[in-house]
C-alpha cells in the first residue's frame, strides 16, 4: 500500500495542484478575502516581474499588483478555466496597466532629461558588466515607449517572459496570428531604435 | 543587427523580478487594507440598497392597496379625452356640508324646470347637517374601485354628456356598491339622467324618496322637490316635454 502511495504521489501532484486551484477560484467567486490573498501569495511575483518589465518602473509596477489583486474577486467571474489563474491574474494586470504605462513613460522621460542636464549620465564605457547589462535593459525600457501598448505586451510576454503565442493569445485575448503579427512588428521596430540608440 | 535586441532582451530577463520581499510585503498590507475598505463599503451600499428596497416597496405596496395608482393611471388615460368642463354653476351650500364625499369638485346638477313658474331650482342655504359620513383613514382595494366606477359615471355624464353610457356607470356604481359612500349623490344622479332620457316615471320613482327628505342629511330635498313637482306635471300628461328640455340647467 505505501508502495503504490509513493508511486502515485508524484503522478497525482499536478492534479492536486489544479485541485487547490479550482478550490481557490472557488473561493475567490464566492468573495471569499481570504482567498485574495492566498492567490496574492502564490502569484504575486510573477505579476510583479510582468509589471516590472512592461513599465520599466518599480513604483507603477507596484500599482498594477495591487489593482490587479484588488480587482480578482470581481474579474474572477470571467475566469472560465482555460487557462492557470496566473496567466488570468497577468490578464487582469494587462488590462491595469495602460494608465500606468503612460505615467511610467513620462517619468522616465522626466528622468532621462534631468540626468542629461546634470550630467549625471555615465558618457564612458561601462567598466562592469552589470552596469552594461542595466544600460541595455535600460535602452530596450525606453524603446518599448515607442511602441504601441498592444505590441509592448506581447514583446514583454513573449520575447521576455518566454510564453508562447498561444498563451499570450489567452492572455490578452486575441488570435495566436495576431499575437505573432504584434510580435513581429514589435521586434523590427524595437531593433531600429535600439540600433539608433548604439 | 539583432544581437543588440537579444543582448537587450536577454538584459532585461536578468532584471531583478518580482522576489522583492519588502516591497511584496507592503503591497500586501495595502491588498488587504483595500479589500476591507471594500467590503466596507459594499456592506454599506447593501444596506442602502436594501432601505431603498424596503421603503419602495412598502410605498408602491400601499400604493397598490390605497388605490392611488389606479387613481393616477385613470386620471392620465382620461386626460387627452376629456374636454373643457362646462362652465358650472355655483354649488348649492348643502353641498359642501358633505366633507370628504367626492374626492373632486362635483358641479351641481339643477333641476330641469323653468325657471319662472317653478320654485327656484337652488334654494337658498340650509342650516348645515351634520357629515353624512366620514371617509374611513386606511380605504380598502374594493372602495378604490368602486370609486373610480363613481368616477368614471361622473365624467360621462357631466363631462361627455352621454346621457346612456353615465345611466349605465351610474347603475354599474350602484351595483358594486349600493350603500356606499357615494351612493346617494349617485341614486340623484342617476334620477337626473333618467329626467334626461325622458324617463319621466321612473325619474319621478327615484326622486320622491329626497323630496321627502328620506335620504340621510335631506340630500337636496327642496331641488328634488322642485324636480318631483314637475314631473308629476308631465306624467300626468300636463303640458309636454318642453318644460322639462327647455329648462338647460340640469347641469349637462
Amino acid at each position: 500500500m505505501r508502495s503504490v502511495t509513493a508511486l502515485s504521489l508524484p503522478m497525482l501532484a499536478p492534479v492536486q495542484e489544479q485541485e487547490k486551484e479550482d478550490e481557490l477560484v472557488e473561493r475567490l467567486r464566492d468573495g471569499d478575502r481570504r482567498a485574495v490573498e492566498v492567490a496574492y501569495v502564490a502569484h504575486h511575483a510573477a505579476i510583479r516581474g510582468f509589471a516590472r518589465r512592461l513599465v520599466g518602473d518599480d513604483a507603477s509596477a507596484e500599482d498594477i499588483v495591487h489593482e490587479a489583486f484588488v480587482a480578482l474577486p470581481r474579474a474572477i467571474r470571467r475566469f472560465r478555466g482555460e487557462g492557470s489563474l496566473r496567466s488570468f491574474l497577468i490578464g487582469v494586470a494587462v488590462n491595469h496597466s495602460r494608465r500606468h504605462v503612460r505615467s511610467a513613460m513620462r517619468r522616465r522621460r522626466a528622468t532621462d532629461r534631468l540626468a542629461e542636464r546634470e550630467e549625471l549620465a555615465p558618457r564612458t564605457v561601462d567598466a562592469t558588466d552589470e552596469l552594461a547589462r542595466r544600460r541595455l535593459a535600460g535602452a530596450l525600457q525606453s524603446a518599448l515607449d515607442q511602441l504601441p501598448i498592444d505590441q509592448r505586451v506581447v514583446f514583454v510576454l513573449c520575447e521576455v517572459e518566454q510564453r508562447t503565442s498561444i498563451e499570450v493569445g489567452a492572455i490578452v485575448g486575441a488570435p495566436e496570428g495576431t499575437v505573432r503579427t504584434r510580435l513581429f512588428h514589435a521586434k523590427r521596430k524595437l531593433r531600429e531604435l535600439l540600433e539608433d540608440h548604439r | 543587427m539583432s544581437d543588440v535586441l537579444e543582448s537587450a532582451i536577454a538584459a532585461m530577463r536578468a532584471s531583478p523580478a518580482g522576489d522583492d520581499g519588502e516591497v511584496a510585503d507592503a503591497t500586501r498590507e495595502r491588498l488587504v487594507r483595500s479589500l476591507e475598505v471594500r467590503e466596507r463599503h459594499h456592506r454599506q451600499l447593501t444596506a442602502i440598497a436594501t432601505v431603498l428596497v424596503v421603503l419602495l416597496g412598502g410605498t408602491g405596496a400601499w400604493a397598490w392597496s390605497s388605490g392611488a395608482i389606479a387613481r393616477i393611471f385613470s386620471a392620465k388615460e382620461d386626460e387627452p379625452t376629456v374636454p373643457a368642463p362646462p362652465p358650472l354653476r355655483p354649488a348649492p351650500a348643502r353641498a359642501t356640508t358633505v366633507p370628504n364625499a367626492e374626492p373632486w369638485p362635483a358641479p351641481a346638477e339643477a333641476p330641469a324646470t323653468k325657471p319662472a313658474p317653478a320654485p327656484a331650482p337652488v334654494p337658498a342655504p340650509a342650516p348645515a347637517p351634520a357629515p353624512r359620513r366620514i371617509a374611513p383613514p386606511a380605504p380598502k382595494p374594493a372602495i378604490a374601485e368602486v370609486e373610480v366606477l363613481y368616477r368614471r359615471a361622473h365624467e360621462l355624464h357631466f363631462r361627455n354628456g352621454d346621457r346612456s353610457a353615465a345611466l349605465a356607470a351610474w347603475d354599474a356604481y350602484l351595483a358594486a356598491e349600493p350603500s356606499g359612500r357615494f351612493s346617494v349623490e349617485a341614486r340623484f344622479n342617476r334620477a337626473l339622467v333618467l329626467v334626461r332620457l325622458a324617463r319621466y316615471a321612473e325619474a319621478l320613482a327615484a326622486l320622491e324618496p329626497y323630496a321627502r327628505g328620506d335620504v340621510e342629511g335631506g340630500y337636496r330635498r327642496d331641488e328634488a322637490a322642485a324636480l318631483v313637482d314637475r314631473l308629476r306635471a308631465l306624467v300626468a300628461g300636463e303640458g309636454s316635454a318642453m318644460a322639462v328640455n327647455g329648462g338647460g340647467a340640469t347641469g349637462d
